[in-house]
């Protein structure tokens, strides 16, 4: 039991250790604290908006403890979401298997210790969405006081057990195809592009079952006697304190969950050793060997890594995506576009416009995580006879060669479907490329300001190292109140002038970027 | 070729690691750099690499100042650190192209030196295959390798024989020698005295960050092996 507890413990420190900025000072262990507690907002966030629009509506239909059926699901999708990656390299795929499975102990133990770290974290994002679910549903009307709460907290520890176990399956089919099949990567990055499709997909049926949730009721309902039955067990032994329908719940997750883990455990030494061998060819015959400039060498290195990381490339380069598609689907279903904006009169395209793809464009963080990836091999770079202007020129080079085409595209896109004037194109393109010039060089800064050099895997540098979250929300923020800055000035300069005041400034903050990356920046690359 | 003057490093903390250092490679010359665990070795070989800041001295690589030029500097040497890790997701010719690009290594010349160094180290046949897919002493090839073919002015190495087979090991001195007869210069750290002893012109011996001895080899050593008198000078931790 000893050990168990001794390597739950390393373990856990392991995973939280992930969210904090390589380095030990007292300041960077406070930012990693900082940005658990930003990750909990989010999760807190989520789950309170959700929650009071389902509880609007549902209590309106007397149907409130579908509450405890919707947002129990959403806390599994949250969960599996966020620890998915945790489970294909924490445990399949742990840089100290080595160390570990050479330890007097059995691997049954090492593989449970490594899954409970995975289910308390699982266990934390259950509780940051379930509690405001459980708020807002004795807020609405709902029955129960003080025993709803702790029946609640009861089926959150069992809740927390079913992305766990998704995590655990998902993350072994991860390891072993990463393992197994040579073109892992490009194969994954269509399995992500399909997973996104899904994901979009499932967000417009999420609104539409919210604007018809009256009449869909039953039909829910009707869903969820069948594959979603647990859920409706939580539902009934929370809201009504059926004990059977609690305890049907949380053997229908413990047992499973034990199973797995007994599965895995029996053949743990077997599968990550397995899954660390990979195959290599030796059958190599050199042929002619071209040659290139630096900086063309660098930029591709740039490239390779992004477009083969499937996890770099749909975190940083989701937005362009969704740039690219909503443009293409604008020009597609023109006509209907144009129909909703006649029904508003006096809508203010050109502003709403400015501020969607400036905002798309912001969270396309590709060079906040761009040092952080370069981890140990940063020696490469920091020997090369190369300065590091150089460097930071093609990070942000790289960023905005993706950025500033994807920009083009829509806004003639945009321009074709919402019949724009050239001037209005003009304002489009300077407020976004002012964006993007501004969101690079601001990414590599805050990179620059919190490094991630030790992160076991390029998930952890991506998701959620401190300078990918700032970097992200910051360009957010920074589209929120330059969207603030329009509403103070478009009745001074009309509509068209304050979006361009907006580019403006975002052009001024772009200068302010190059020049401390330019200056401080530089004194940051050295200290690395 | 390369000329360290009044050069100190103290970490954030007070840790003085480096003081005061003063030490010259000759052209043509293999300087061994001996110490502890901790003496400061990896701190000085990281600052002549050009990838530590320091503020105390001064670095001078074939007349360029590596803080005032490193860009010229840099392109006079080749660094390899004591666990080289490079990147997993190049293959082995993918990385050794992104080097030579870096260094401008025309392409003729680079193929025929990868052609070269690869064969020698039988590492040619891997050369299509991921990095990560490389065991600890195939990447250490590669890496040797990749700063094999630059010919550099001066190759800086950190633990250079840590990790790699006989044979390689028996390669690697040939191939530092014939840098060495090129005119170049090599400044190596090791725990190996055995090595130290056959390969090296001169051996600097540094002890709590301060130089405590300097000498040709044979000067050094004596009547005595390199073992016993680096314990002398080590002192009463060894006793």
């Amino acid at each position: 039991m000893n050990k168990l507890r001794a390597l739950f413990v390393v373990q856990l420190k392991a995973m939280l250790f992930s969210f904090r900025p390589g380095g030990r000072s007292k300041k960077r262990a406070a930012s990693g604290a900082g940005i658990l507690a930003l990750m909990a907002g989010l999760a807190c966030y989520l789950s309170v908006s959700y929650s009071i629009l389902f509880s609007a509506q549902l209590s309106e239909i007397g149907q409130l403890p579908l509450l405890l059926v919707f947002m129990p699901v959403m806390a599994v999708l949250v969960g599996f979401f966020f620890t998915l990656f945790a489970a294909q390299g924490v445990i399949f795929g742990g840089r100290d298997n080595d160390l570990m499975l050479a330890l007097p102990i059995s691997s049954f133990t090492l593989m449970l210790a490594r899954t409970l770290a995975l289910y308390l974290e699982n266990l934390v994002f259950t509780l940051f969405v379930i509690l405001p679910c459980g708020v807002a549903y004795l807020i609405y009307g709902g029955e129960g006081g003080i025993w709803f709460c702790l029946r609640l907290l009861f089926a959150v520890f069992f809740l927390a057990l079913i992305p766990t176990c998704l995590s655990l399956i998902c993350g072994f089919v991860l390891a072993w195809c990463s393992s197994k099949i040579s073109r892992w990567a490009l194969l994954s990055t269509l399995l992500y592009a399909a997973f996104f499709l899904l994901l979009i997909a499932g967000v417009f049926r999420l609104n539409l079952l919210l604007s018809r949730l009256d009449s869909q009721a039953a039909a829910i309902q009707r869903v969820f006697n069948g594959v979603g039955r647990p859920f409706l067990w939580l539902s009934q032994g929370v809201c009504d304190g059926s004990f059977p329908a609690l305890l049907a719940f949380g053997a229908v997750c413990l047992l499973p969950f034990l199973a797995l883990v007994w599965l895995f455990a029996r053949r743990y030494k077997r599968i990550v050793t397995g899954l660390s061998a990979r195959g290599a060819r030796s059958d190599y015959k050199l042929g002619r060997v071209a040659a290139g400039s630096r900086r063309r060498a660098l930029l591709s290195k740039e490239a390779r890594r992004f477009f083969g990381s499937p996890i770099y490339l749909f975190n940083a380069g989701i937005s362009l995506i969704f740039l690219l598609l909503a443009a293409v689907a604008a020009l597609v279903a023109r006509d209907k576009l144009l129909a909703v904006l006649d029904l508003v009169e006096g809508l203010p395209v050109l502003p709403m416009l400015a501020l969607w793809v400036g905002f798309l464009l912001s969270m396309a963080a590709i060079t906040a995580s761009s040092i952080s990836l370069e981890g140990k091999q940063l020696w490469i770079l920091k020997a090369a006879p190369v300065p590091c202007t150089t460097l930071f020129t093609v990070k942000i080079g790289f960023q905005l060669l993706l950025c500033l085409p994807c920009l083009v595209i829509s806004v003639l896109c945009f321009g074709a479907a919402l019949s724009l004037s050239a001037g209005q194109l003009l304002i489009l393109l300077w407020t976004g490329g002012a964006v993007s010039l501004f969101t690079a060089p601001f990414g590599l800064f805050v990179n620059l300001c919190f490094p991630k050099l030790d992160a076991a895997n390029d998930t952890v540098v991506v998701k959620q190292s401190a300078s990918a979250i700032i970097a992200t929300f910051g360009g957010m923020l920074s589209v929120g109140l330059a969207a603030g800055l329009y509403v103070l000035t478009w009745r001074r300069l009309g509509a068209d002038g304050a979006v361009a005041l907006c580019g403006g400034v975002f052009a001024g903050l772009s200068v302010l970027f190059f020049c401390l990356l330019w200056t401080k920046g530089q004194q940051l690359y050295q200290n690395l | 070729m390369l000329q360290i003057e009044h050069f100190s490093k103290t970490y954030p903390g007070g840790k003085r690691a480096v003081d005061d250092l003063t030490l010259h490679v000759r052209p043509g010359e293999i300087l061994g750099f001996l110490g502890h665990n901790g003496a400061g070795k990896t701190t000085t070989i990281r600052a002549v690499a050009g990838v530590m800041d320091f503020t105390e001295g001064r670095i001078v690589i074939d007349g360029h100042d590596i803080q005032r030029e490193p860009t010229a500097a840099k392109l006079a040497t080749a660094f390899l650190p004591d666990n080289p890790d490079l990147y997993d997701f190049l293959t082995g010719i993918q990385y050794l192209t992104f080097i030579a690009d870096l260094y401008e290594i025309p392409a003729k010349l680079r193929q025929d030196r990868i052609a070269q160094y690869a064969d020698a180290f039988a590492l040619t046949g891997n050369l299509g295959s991921p990095i990560g897919s490389y065991s600890h002493g195939m990447k250490q090839k590669l890496a040797l390798i990749s700063a094999l073919i630059r010919q550099p002015r001066l190759l800086v190495l950190d633990e250079p024989f840590v990790g790699l087979d006989p044979a390689a090991s028996h390669l690697l001195k040939g191939f530092l020698a014939d840098l060495c007869a090129a005119g170049g210069a090599v400044f190596f750290s090791t725990h190996v005295l055995e090595v130290a002893e056959r390969l090296c012109h001169r051996i600097a011996i540094i002890k709590e960050g301060r130089l405590i001895r300097l000498g040709s080899t044979a000067e050094l050593v004596g009547d005595a092996t390199l073992e016993e008198v680096f314990l002398d000078l080590e002192g009463g931790s060894h006793e």
